[in-house]
């Protein structure tokens, strides 16, 4: 570095290696012993995050490029967004196999541009033709106010569609049971099921008219095979109102 | 810019960054939906990014998958009050990228990619607008103090990831004359924005 201009840093300054780092300029085993800096060095660490906050910036002149729809399969794949094969009693039990046993759903859901995962949800389940009832949506929270789960139901078909946010196992020798709890009455089970994935649940007939804005799903704790008295026996580990989109 | 709030009363477009980085932390929180979201919201920018350094398509793809898993694994230690979610995210694109080329499995073209042009993007996201906006105007008008050899050296390096050696042959100066800008240009940038 010539010492003869006025910018010249300092004799006692340091080189600008975390923003060289930032930016790339080193390659080979300089990168690698700056990689190694930034784990072990707190200030350094420090440094490269004021350049990556501040010439991150430039990436809005980045033109977006498009992406193929298979990029999101991999991710969802290598990040456990397996669909599992459903677990749920009785009405759902013709829904096994289909579109859960690929990665549609969450193909669907990467293709879909909306912001909000609620409305990409019911994208994928249904583009209606005729105006029908709109779908209800409802984020099923813990108690701590967590989002555990996202439902959601298309009053055409009776068609429920859980799917976990977070891991939620039930305990050892217990499952979960989803419930609708209509508006001032008393739940009604919709079946267990293994929150490990997305579940797909065919609400009976007879409930669906229950099922409308502010009823609520919640999901309980219940021995295997679910509640034995109709009504939800162990704790309530997430709930949440249902909304029409 | 002048139309956004610090302190957003209704739903303007300052939400959609709220939103970004709250889905980011949600996202850190193990939150698989957020994760979709922030991928349909990031993804085509962050190829862009990634095609820009890597100069080709399939190199591009896998560092974008590597790049959303690594999200998936570290958005716990993104933190709002360092960085937007957008620049994080764009860091975590780059280093992938860098790393791929570190790895030898990629071999440039040691000449620029002239077909990208300029890279402006003229119909830029409102979330682009709104992430990191204060960062960005600082970023600009200091860059704007430093000369034209320094300033280009500083954005060409960001756009291609490329070296000081490759600096130095596109732009047909010793090795010693390119670094010299640069740092001096960074030295001085740092001084700008920390003003």
């Amino acid at each position: 570095m010539s010492p003869k201009t006025t910018d010249t840093p300092e004799p006692g300054d340091e080189l600008p290696l975390a923003a060289e780092f930032v930016l790339g300029l080193v390659q080979g085993a300089e990168r690698d012993a700056l990689e190694k800096r930034r784990r072990d060095d707190y200030r350094f660490a420090q440094d490269v995050e004021f350049w990556e906050a501040r010439l991150g910036t430039l990436a809005e002149e980045v033109k977006p490029a498009d992406v193929p729809a298979h990029i999101w399969d991999r991710i969802a794949e290598e990040v456990g967004h397996k669909p599992v094969p459903l677990s749920v009693s009785s009405a759902a039990k013709e829904q096994r196999g289909g579109i859960w046993q690929s990665l549609n759903f969450w193909r669907g859901l990467g293709i879909a541009s909306s912001a909000l995962a609620a409305a990409s949800l019911v994208l994928v389940l249904r583009t209606p033709q005729a105006p029908p009832p709109p779908s209800l949506v409802a984020s099923l929270t813990l108690t701590d106010g967590k989002s555990a789960f996202m439902a959601t139901v298309d009053r055409m078909t009776g068609k429920v569609m859980l799917m976990p946010a977070i891991d939620t196992p039930a305990p050892a020798d217990h499952t979960h049971e989803l419930w609708l709890v209509p508006v001032g009455g008393t739940p009604q089970s919709l079946g267990t099921f293994v929150a490990n994935g997305p579940v797909l649940v065919k609400m009976p007939d007879d409930m669906m008219p229950h099922a409308g804005t502010d009823a609520m799903l919640a999901i309980s704790v219940e021995p295997m095979g679910g509640s034995t008295t109709g009504a939800p026996t162990g704790p309530v580990v997430a709930s949440g109102k249902m909304h029409e989109l | 810019m002048a139309f956004y709030s610090p302190l957003p009363m209704t739903m303007t477009r300052s939400d959609a960054s709220i939103s970004l980085a709250a889905r980011l932390q949600a996202v850190g929180r193990g939150d698989r939906a957020a994760l979709a979201e922030v991928y349909n919201s990031t993804s085509p920018k962050l190829m862009g990014v990634c095609l820009r350094i890597l100069g080709e398509r399939s190199e591009a793809e896998d560092v974008l998958q590597e790049t959303y898993v690594t999200v998936w694994r570290r958005a716990g230690t993104f933190d709002p009050a360092k960085a937007s979610a957008i620049t994080w995210l764009v860091a975590v694109a780059r280093n992938k990228a860098l790393d791929r080329i570190r790895s030898g499995k990629v071999r440039r073209a040691s000449t620029p990619l002239e077909d990208a042009g300029e890279i402006v993007d003229p119909a830029r996201s409102a979330l682009d607008e709104v992430e990191g906006a204060d960062d960005r105007r600082a970023l600009i008008g200091c860059l704007e103090e430093l000369d034209d050899d320094q300033k280009w050296s500083i954005r060409t390096a960001f756009f291609d990831g490329v070296t000081y050696e490759e600096l130095a042959a596109r732009r047909g100066v010793p090795l010693g004359t390119m670094k010299s800008w640069v740092r001096r240009g960074l030295m001085k940038l740092r001084g700008c924005l920390e003003q």
